[in-house]
């Protein structure tokens, strides 16, 4: 990775990003955990499933630097998201999460280096959740997702081309 | 505004496909019929069969055939270069939306998109 990230300014950059991805397309407030915009009974921390109900995805960012960002959360939150999306008229699985994270780099990458900034990403997979993670953790949040627990990291990733 | 008879959706993402409709249809923009491909090899295979398609909308970032080669390709083909192209996109590359609008793309949306969003790319004034 040839760019230095501000670890603090890169995780604020990351939570807005999400914000305003799942804001957008899934009416779901998410925000850092406690925040009295959205107040939670008993001020408890949101739910953070077993690993076996738990969805992982990621997707490599190629330009402006190169770097992973990868999030996890309950997959009753993605079920959330289809159901509040499709409206129950699916039936079938869908691909929410994976372009609500797609949004959600181009978001924070437009924010943290600016608008009109030259951004190649790859497309976004889902991991299985024993897969290793490779690379330095540059950046990491854990936000509420209206009472479910979002985890996003942004790793360092270097390629071989 | 402009009302369209046949208009194809080209995303990878079927959430998008579904996000990117419902904006059209939110922001009252009529369209009798939509078609769907999932990247620009479909698209064209699409628009080849003849299918009363007036406007496309894609993404860029897809597999087998991105949205950057597909409004080349098509831009360059005289039976389809008539047809509208909407580009949206998660990526704001100035030099890649410079790129698109010199081959005649009619606008470039950054994801989310919205209503208005769609809305202000057809020319509407609402």
């Amino acid at each position: 990775m040839n760019e230095t990230l501000d670890p603090k300014r890169a995780a604020a950059a990351l939570m807005e990003a999400l914000a305003a991805a799942f804001a957008d397309m899934a009416f779901i407030d998410v925000g850092p955990i406690g925040s009295e915009a959205r107040p939670r009974g008993g001020g408890s921390r949101p739910r953070d499933e077993g690993a076996g109900a738990k969805i992982r995805a990621a997707i490599d960012v190629l330009r402006p630097l190169s770097c992973r960002i990868e999030i996890e959360c309950p997959a009753t939150l993605k079920a959330r998201i289809e159901e509040t999306l499709f409206m129950g008229e699916s039936g079938k699985e869908e691909d929410s999460l994976l372009e609500l994270l797609n949004v959600a780099a181009g978001l924070f990458l437009s924010a943290y280096f600016g608008p009109g900034t030259d951004i190649k990403l790859e497309l976004p997979q889902y991991l299985f959740l024993s897969e290793g993670s490779e690379g330095d953790v540059l950046a990491e949040v854990e936000a509420d997702a209206e009472g479910a627990l979002l985890r996003a990291v942004l790793r360092t990733i270097r390629y071989r081309y | 505004m402009k009302s369209y008879g046949r208009v194809l959706i080209v995303d990878d993402s079927s959430t998008s496909r579904m996000i990117i409709q419902r904006c059209m249809q939110m922001a009252g923009i009529a369209v009798a019929d939509y078609a769907f491909a999932e990247n620009g090899l479909e698209a064209l295979s699409a628009l080849k069969g003849g299918t009363g398609i007036e406007l496309v909308i894609t993404d860029i970032n897809m597999p087998k055939m991105d949205g950057r080669t597909f409004a080349t390709v098509m831009k360059g083909d005289p039976a389809l270069s008539g047809i509208g192209i909407v580009i949206v996109s998660s990526i704001a590359d100035s030099a890649l939306e410079a790129e698109l609008r010199a081959l005649g793309v009619l606008a470039v949306v950054k994801k989310p998109v919205s209503p208005a969003k769609m809305l202000q790319a057809m020319g509407g004034d609402r």
